[in-house]
């Protein structure tokens, strides 16, 4: 039975370091610890219930000892605040009043598309409706708003330019070409579209354009006529 | 905290304590069956083992078994269910030489069993 306890325990472990190496995006909105004992513990009660040949304490054991570490765990990250980024992570600040962190957003395994769909579901849809946005460690996102942002949401934004890639399904959604965008970046004193982390653009000609390493940059252009969505 | 603490000391008492009754139990059960069948086997080797001998030994690892079905996999306990029923159908027939094989399999089995469950890195892995 103590084989049982260490196998269980192993596994828990494993599990936990996978699950926290594999980041935010996979874990809903459970902790990284939860989601494992979630994974395990219905699993190690059904071994012995489905195969009568197992004696139902390799069961007992185990679900205890899920149990058991579960608690040391929990205990652990709400008394010892050195641990906790260990156990749980910490909350990640993917856009701050500079614009996007393009670092962050790869430490989670995260692109652009990822947080503007984030944004839209937390009910945001461009990206200069917000001071503040954060994936925290249980995978939600929040984001703290601008004031008056609902009147800057006049429009749909969309990424026209993402990671110094131009967007083509978004751009021929547009009705504009490259030509014209690179003649916005070329006034803006931007040398290469691939020197852009994210350019945005509304039907009603609202600019988000950050260069990467830069703080972020709106503005409206004029855009020919009979072009609006 | 008080609550937590108290409900981790509970699940590892449970847990140890089950695990350190188990294998006490374990390998008791399989020792005392070990002893009845080193005697069995001396006797199978003079070969004035009967039927009865093993009728006596199969009493003795029911018994055992009553214990053993909550605490190992029931295929470990098949097996020396066979080769118990195979040495006692010999002994029987009076081939001695087939019944000592088996009772030799039963007696390796009663170490083998218990150690397959022992907190080793082997078993572990």
């Amino acid at each position: 039975m103590l084989l049982i306890v260490i196998r269980t325990a192993i596994v828990f472990l494993l599990l936990l370091v996978v699950i926290r190496a594999m980041g935010k995006r996979q874990i809903g909105e459970m902790q990284p610890f939860e989601l494992v004992i979630t994974l395990v513990v219905a699993d190690l009660a059904c071994i012995p219930m489905a195969d009568t040949s197992i004696p139902l304490l390799y069961g007992a054991v185990a679900v205890l000892t899920i149990f058991a570490l579960h608690e040391i765990i929990t205990l652990v990250d709400l008394k010892m605040k050195r641990l906790k980024p260990f156990i749980s992570g910490k909350p990640s600040l993917v856009v701050n009043k500079n614009g996007i962190d393009e670092f962050q957003l790869k430490k989670n395994n995260l692109d652009i598309a990822d947080l503007i769909e984030s944004l839209r579901v937390a009910g945001y849809s461009s990206l200069d409706c917000i001071d503040y946005a954060l994936y925290e460690s249980n995978g939600m996102f929040s984001a703290l708003p601008k004031q008056g942002f609902s009147e800057m949401n006049t429009s749909l934004p969309l990424v026209i330019i993402n990671n110094g890639e131009y967007d083509t399904n978004n751009l021929s959604l547009t009705g504009l070409s490259r030509s014209f965008f690179d003649g916005i970046l070329k006034g803006k004193g931007v040398s290469s579209y691939k020197r852009v982390l994210v350019l945005t653009a509304d039907g009603e000609g609202k600019i988000y354009l950050q260069e990467k390493g830069k703080k972020y940059r709106t503005f409206t252009v004029p855009l020919p006529h009979g072009i609006a969505w | 905290m008080i609550k937590s603490l108290i409900s981790i000391a509970i699940a590892l008492v449970a847990v140890f304590g089950i695990t350190l009754t188990e294998t006490t139990l374990v390998r008791s059960q399989f020792h005392q069956f070990e002893t009845a069948l080193a005697a069995n086997t001396q006797k199978v080797e003079e070969e004035r083992a009967t039927e009865e001998d093993l009728n006596s030994l199969k009493t003795l690892w029911e018994e055992k078994k009553r214990v053993l079905y909550a605490l190992i996999p029931h295929e470990d306990i098949a097996r020396v269910d066979d080769y118990l029923a195979e040495a006692k159908i010999f002994v029987a027939k009076k081939d001695f030489p087939l019944a000592l094989s088996k009772l030799e399999v039963l007696i390796q089995l009663c170490s083998a069993v218990p150690d397959a469950y022992r907190a080793t890195p082997e078993n572990v892995f």
